[in-house]
């Protein structure tokens, strides 16, 4: 694995780390998760679980895709797209607080920023990554076949 | 692809498409959702449209394991448990309720029995399946007598 891909998987298992933690006080603490974000008191909690709960699923699937990035590299581009949608979906809320999503918007800024910079900078590592294994491949490719016809 | 592993895409495509369809109303119509669900309008969606796009992020990873169940095995099991937790969640909020989770905890009995069903069959399915893959694998490796 070249230095990109590590670099990538580094970045991956730090925002998976960073999510299965969030997910988790979520999923069990969503009252303090609440008064922590100075969001007010739900009077249902079921969506501010599941969402925690679902959280930890994506961190999941996310790890295990970046054990091995060039095993199946659609689902390597995807760990750092799915980033990306969450990163834009906090901040239109931030910024425009569609279907009312919440009384304090601007309390989902910090999360927008995390998930986008974490997921462009996992875009441009994995793009390096992969293009410069894939020149590997090929450079390795060649050097087999010139062994066999010099064998020959 | 062996006749197990072909239905075990076939419903995880079907659960998929049934995620997708929620996830879809969650993000885009949200009162709406909660209307049909017979649940009190919320103060802030923000939640509730966070589970719809999480819901597509997840609908994308079980897309990869329902085109090919055989090459990753660990990533097409991971579609299973993670159905049967989401299972397992509906049936504390419907049978226990923790943290207050909702005022009508019953209108969380369908998604409850669909994720749990859906869960432990494709499991099966998948199981059979592979078991079938590998047994099949083993016998093209045999020596001829």
């Amino acid at each position: 694995m070249n230095t990109y891909l590590r670099w990538w998987r580094v970045v991956v298992l730090a925002g998976v780390a960073v999510n299965i933690a969030s997910g988790l006080f979520a999923l069990l603490r969503p009252h303090r998760l609440q008064s922590t974000m100075g969001l007010e008191r739900l009077e249902g909690t079921a969506w501010l679980r599941l969402a925690g709960l679902m959280l930890v699923d994506v961190s999941i699937f996310s790890a295990v895709a970046a054990l091995n990035p060039t095993r199946w590299p659609i689902m390597s581009h995807l760990i750092s797209f799915e980033r990306l949608g969450s990163g834009l979906f906090s901040l239109q809320v931030a910024a425009m607080n569609p279907f009312q999503s919440s009384t304090r918007p601007k309390a989902f800024l910090p999360l927008g920023l995390f998930d986008t910079t974490v997921s462009t900078t996992g875009i441009v590592l994995l793009f390096l990554g992969l293009r410069e294994h894939r020149r590997a491949e090929a450079e390795a490719k060649l050097v087999a076949l010139h062994a066999q016809d010099d064998a020959a | 692809m062996n006749p197990y592993l072909k239905w075990y895409s076939i419903l995880v495509w079907f659960g998929l498409t049934a995620n997708a369809i929620f996830a879809a109303f969650a993000l885009w119509s949200p009162d709406r959702l909660q209307r049909a669900m017979r649940l009190n309008p919320l103060i802030g969606t923000v939640w509730l449209r966070n589970v719809g796009m999480l819901l597509m992020n997840v609908s994308i990873f079980n897309a990869g394991a329902a085109l090919d169940p055989a090459r990753y095995p660990l990533y097409s099991y991971l579609v299973s448990v993670a159905r049967v937790i989401a299972g397992l969640f509906f049936f504390r909020v419907v049978f226990w309720n923790p943290e207050a989770s909702t005022h009508r905890p019953r209108a969380f009995s369908p998604l409850w029995l669909f994720d749990s069903l859906m869960g432990v069959v494709c499991a099966v399915l998948l199981t059979l399946g592979l078991r079938r893959e590998r047994g099949a694998a083993q016998r093209v490796r045999l020596p001829r007598p």
